[in-house]
């Protein structure tokens, strides 16, 4: 951990320093007032203002000449927006109507009827309006439109003739059509009142009669000049009246000026030979012929009539072509004057798209740059004053908070000039205290807390020894309830001695006492063989009773020896009979709380193996308590293994020695398993369930071994074996396990 | 912004000036067949020389229709018939058809006359349009591939024939002559004849034509007299053939007349009057004014249902006829589904014979003539009387 604060280098010193040149220098009442608000130096205050004051401006800067880079792309986006593009859709609007107008021509001529054609003009105009607008917006100048404009204005007036020509047509040919069916009809009635005149003239002039009720007239009449003359006229007159119709019919489908002229010339001259013939004709049939005859001759003749309606027709024919002529000239006109003012437009509109587009790019450039140099200014501006001073606060920070937590060691350094400075200065005097208090605290802390955990540490040890109290009871509880059956049972065969012996020793009495009473009664004599004989045997009996009555005596006093608190003595004890004595104890022990255990008791024992000092209440519980332990284990296999081969069975070996005798307690049970045979000498481990151990039996044997200078190894092959040894010396120190055990 | 957004998307606008009016008759496409109705049309001569005809032509099939009305129409749609005249004229004949088409007719039905008949069928064949019970026998309508049109009457050739038949067998007559009307119909019935003369080996004494619609006969009287004929064979309509035979009587032409149905038998009895005696006429259907035929007798009473003072006749009852043929036809078809053209002519020639009561008429492929009977009628005593051969 660094024990300075952050340097303040050079160049923070040089601002500082150049700060305040700065300010001693500046004139008038700014300067005094200034001096006066920052009292002279580069304070927190003046960096910040120094600092957050040029941020502003720099701010302030780059949005300046975003706007003004804003402003001129905007303007360059408006040129193409409110100029360039509605210049190119009105473009496409005056294609789009000069091909309206265009087409109209060819329709206005192929209209079938005049509401068609009025139709169409109407189009015609309205495509004409749209177009003169369209090409007023496209605007830009440059006289093309003007000439688009006057060109359409052309087309326009042209079209208006095409119209008016082909109205004229139109016109004309209905009038024609009109006239056509009246010379068809008056030429039908003609043809009838002729015919029949004819042939009314004809028959009176073969039969001589005119009605059917008249008489015939001689044949001088039939055959009169006037007769003669009547058909004659009638006959010239058909033929002339057929020409005239005839040639008057063909003007209808003539379309050969010329041609026309000519016929009309020679229909007047039918027609005139038509009334020529009239005064050959009786008047009352003249009057209907010539009623007749000037029908037509009105309809050839005069302005309105065929001949020059058809010529008009023609006229307008010819005239239609000629127009169309000159429209498909000024149709191309207009077609290339759109067509270049279109590229014109496009031309500018495509211009001012890429202008547009590199004010954009030339923007982004400029923002990208105004951005980075902004990003640079800051980081100069934190280069100079925000890192400086947020390095010393942070500096100045970090050891308040070491100090809070309890660290007054390291001390406080922030240079520079400035209230950071001034708060470092004040912070190291308050530490430089705060130590002297928190040494102080720290000796009395530590007095009290040692006193406090000596209390702890006494209560503790009293507790322990009252738990070991209580355990250790326990534990001899534990083995006398396992002593009682065993000791049940072993008192039990010197009782049976006992009893035994003294009904024999009642019968050898009655039988001394019968020899005795047969003595004295004279039939026998004293057999003092006999008398001695039977008092050898009772003698032999007492002495008997005397043993197992002192057996037994021993085994309730061994009983109640463990029974008993105080600290056994010390005495001579023989090996052999107490291991003997103690692995029968287990044996009936455990015979007396479950009939069917059963194990063999294989006994190997040494001579030599002699007597030992010990205390025999201790290391009879030992004996006790390891082989009642074996015949668990082999209980434990039986029980698992169901092998009717299997024959349960301890052997128990003792071997004396100089200095010492080896009691050796090996069972074929379960065997321990590698996992667990180093615990077992631990307090309160146990194997047993529930309340069948208290797991202090082989701890408190290898204490009382240990105690009486002995050694308690274990030896183990899970399922084949465990083996116990037991090595006691022959002189042993007894206080030590008087200690170990009570 | 991108220069690609100022890419000259080409918006071509749809033309601004209007099309060609296609001013379409929505009723049209319907075949004159509504909901309610079926409309037929008839061009035929309403004033003029043959005025008479297409009166009762028109009357008669309105008897029919009329009469099928009555009883609920065809299949729940009532027959309507439009009316137009042409005047016995051909172009008028032609423009009502085409008009009558245009407004939407099932069928053209009783046309008067061979001219007008002839320059207006193929319009109407053209379109697809039945062509019904046309009053004229003349061959232009008979041609085995003329699918459209539906002849009620036997054929003029068929009528002449008769003719030529009775006056040689029945009268032993050898001189015959020719009275014809100078157009198509006139000349169909000249080829008729000749074709009947030729057959036997005879030619005719003499023979002359008129102009139609005009009563200029008597140069034609002149040339027939000319050839001293037994009987005159007359070609022609009412008004010239009764002022023909009139002046015949009146020059001493001492001959039989005979008419061919189309001359119109009581338009021709009005005007000769009693001088009309003796004439003859073949007749295509039976005899108007015998209710003994059940369909002569349904007839009057469909006449007299629409005009208690209308007159039986020849005319009217071909016109009944050809009315009851299109009822009969229309009738025959399934109920459910709407009648078509092609429909309409699939059951007439699938349904032949039909029996319209009396009168059988039978259709087939290639064969559009539904009768080939001929009956012949004698005015007697200013009276039409059915006559089975000629005497004198």
């Amino acid at each position: 951990m660094s024990t300075a604060g952050p340097p303040v280098k050079q160049s923070d010193e040089r601002i500082h320093r150049a700060f305040e040149w700065a300010l001693a220098r500046l004139p008038g009442r700014l300067g005094a007032r200034a001096r006066d608000a920052t009292g002279g130096r580069f304070g927190i205050g003046s960096q910040i203002v120094v600092g957050l004051g040029g941020g502003v401006l720099l701010t302030i800067s780059a949005i300046l000449l975003a706007l003004l880079l804003m402003t001129i792309v905007e303007r360059g986006q408006s040129e193409v927006t409110q100029e360039q593009i509605p210049s190119l859709l009105a473009g496409h609007r005056v294609t789009q109507h000069s091909e309206g107008l265009l087409r109209a021509s060819p329709q206005l001529l192929s209209a079938a009827d005049p509401a068609t054609l009025a139709d169409v003009r109407a189009a015609v105009l309205l495509e004409q309006d749209s177009l003169q607008y369209w090409v007023g917006e496209v605007g830009g100048g440059a006289g093309m439109d003007a000439d688009v404009a006057g060109l359409a204005e052309d087309l326009v007036a042209n079209i208006n003739e095409i119209y008016e020509s082909v109205n004229s047509r139109m016109t004309y040919a209905a009038q024609l059509a009109e006239m056509a069916a009246t010379v068809e009809e008056t030429g039908l009635r003609l043809q009838s009142v002729l015919e029949e005149a004819i042939d009314d003239q004809y028959f009176f002039m073969r039969t001589g009669l005119r009605q059917l009720t008249d008489v015939p007239v001689p044949n001088s009449q039939r055959q009169a000049t006037d007769e003669i003359e009547q058909l004659d006229g009638l006959l010239n007159f058909k033929a002339s009246q057929n020409q005239a119709i005839t040639l008057i019919q063909q003007a209808f489908t003539e379309t050969d000026g010329e041609q026309l002229l000519a016929n009309q010339g020679r229909v007047e001259t039918a027609l005139r030979d038509v009334r020529a013939t009239l005064p050959k004709i009786r008047p009352l049939l003249r009057e209907t012929l010539a009623d007749a005859v000037s029908v037509p001759s009105e309809l050839y003749g005069g302005p309105g009539g065929i001949f020059q309606t058809r010529r008009r027709e023609l006229e307008e024919v010819g005239l239609a072509e000629e127009l169309l002529e000159r429209n498909r000239q000024t149709t191309a006109e207009l077609d290339t004057g759109v067509r270049a003012l279109m590229e014109r437009v496009e031309e500018t509109a495509r211009d001012a798209a890429s202008r547009s587009e590199f004010l954009v790019q030339l923007g982004f450039w400029f923002l990208l740059a105004v951005i980075l140099f902004t990003i640079g200014a800051a980081r100069v501006a934190w280069k100079t004053f925000g890192r400086s001073l947020i390095v010393r606060l942070n500096s100045l920070f970090a050891t308040t908070r070491r100090m809070s937590e309890g660290d007054l060691e390291v001390k406080v350094e922030v240079e520079g000039n400035d209230e950071v400075t001034d708060m470092a200065h004040a912070l190291e005097v308050f530490r430089k205290h705060a130590l002297e208090v928190q040494r102080l605290n720290l000796v009395e802390k530590l007095a009290q807390e040692v006193q406090t955990k000596n209390e702890a540490l006494e209560q503790t040890l009293d507790d322990l020894r009252r738990t070991q109290e209580q355990v250790i009871t326990q534990e001899k509880l534990a083995s006398l309830g396992a002593l009682t059956a065993g000791v049940a049972h072993e008192i039990r065969n010197p009782l049976n001695f006992v009893n035994n012996f003294a009904v024999l020793s009642k019968e050898l009495i009655e039988e001394l006492q019968e020899e005795l009473k047969e003595v004295a009664e004279g039939n026998a004599e004293l057999d003092r063989d006999f008398i001695e004989e039977v008092l050898g045997d009772l003698d032999m009996n007492v002495t008997k009773v005397r043993e197992h009555g002192g057996r037994a005596d021993r085994i309730v006093e061994g009983m109640l020896a463990h029974s008993r608190d105080e600290a056994g003595a010390a005495e001579t004890i023989d090996v052999n009979q107490l291991v003997d004595e103690y692995a029968k104890l287990a044996y009936h022990g455990l015979r007396g709380t479950d009939s069917s255990f059963n194990v063999t008791l294989d006994r190997d024992f040494d001579d030599e193996a002699g007597e030992v000092t010990g205390i025999a209440r201790d290391l009879s519980r030992v004996f006790l308590n390891i082989v009642t332990n074996a015949c668990h284990a082999t209980a434990a296999r039986k029980e698992a293994e169901e092998d009717a081969d299997y024959s349960p069975t301890v052997a128990l070996r003792t071997r004396g020695y100089e200095d010492h005798v080896i009691v050796s307690i090996r069972d074929n049970g379960t065997g321990i398993p590698d996992s667990i045979v180093r615990k077992i000498f631990e307090p309160f481990f146990t194997t047993k369930s529930g309340t069948q151990g208290t797991g202090l039996g082989l701890s408190i044997s290898r204490d009382i071994v240990v105690g009486h200078g002995g050694e308690l190894e274990v030896e183990s092959e899970p399922g084949e074996f465990t083996e116990f040894r037991v090595k006691l010396l022959r002189e042993s120190n007894i206080s030590e396990v008087a200690a170990a055990v009570t | 912004m991108r220069r690609r957004s100022f890419a000259l998307a080409a918006v071509v606008a749809a033309g601004a000036l209007p099309g060609p009016a296609m001013s379409q008759q929505g009723e049209a496409a319907t075949e004159g067949v509504h909901a309610d109705s079926i409309v037929f049309g008839q061009s035929a001569a309403l004033e003029g020389p043959a005025g008479e005809l297409g009166r009762n032509m028109n009357l008669g099939i309105r008897a029919a229709f009329e009469e099928a009305n009555r009883e609920g129409g065809v299949h729940g749609r009532a027959l309507r018939l439009i009316f137009r005249d042409d005047g016995y004229e051909p172009e008028p004949a032609v423009a009502n058809t085409q008009a009558l088409i245009e407004h939407g007719v099932f069928g053209l039905i009783g046309a008067v006359g061979t001219p007008t008949s002839a320059a207006a069928e193929p319009g109407a064949s053209g379109a697809g349009v039945p062509y019904i019970g046309a009053f004229t026998g003349a061959g232009l309508l008979r041609g085995p591939d003329q699918r459209y049109v539906v002849n009620l009457r036997a054929s003029y050739d068929q009528e002449t024939q008769e003719m030529v038949d009775r006056l040689v067998e029945d009268l032993g007559f050898e001189r015959i002559a020719v009275f014809y009307q100078d157009d198509n119909y006139g000349l169909a019935g000249l080829t008729g004849v000749r074709s009947a003369m030729d057959a036997r080996g005879m030619a005719l004494v003499s023979e002359a034509p008129y102009m139609r619609n005009t009563r200029a006969v008597k140069r034609g009287l002149l040339d027939i007299q000319a050839g001293n004929p037994q009987a005159v064979i007359i070609i022609g309509a009412y008004i010239p053939v009764a002022h023909f035979i009139r002046w015949a009587r009146k020059i001493g032409l001492d001959a039989l007349f005979v008419n061919i149905s189309f001359v119109g038998s009581y338009a021709l009895l009005d005007e000769l009057g009693r001088a009309g005696d003796g004439v003859v006429v073949t007749q295509v259907v039976p005899f108007p004014r015998d209710p003994s035929i059940p369909v002569v007798a349904r007839y009057q009473a469909a006449l007299r249902a629409i005009d208690p003072s209308a007159r039986p006749g020849f005319v009217s009852l071909e016109g009944y006829l050809a009315g009851r043929l299109v009822v009969e036809a229309l009738a025959a078809g399934d109920p459910d589904v709407r009648p078509t053209r092609e429909s309409f002519l699939r059951t007439l020639t699938e349904s032949s014979p039909i029996d319209l009561g009396g009168f059988t008429v039978e259709y087939g492929v290639g064969d559009n003539q539904g009768s080939d009977l001929v009956f012949l009628t004698v005015i007697r005593e200013g009276e039409f009387v059915p006559v089975t051969r000629l005497s004198r």
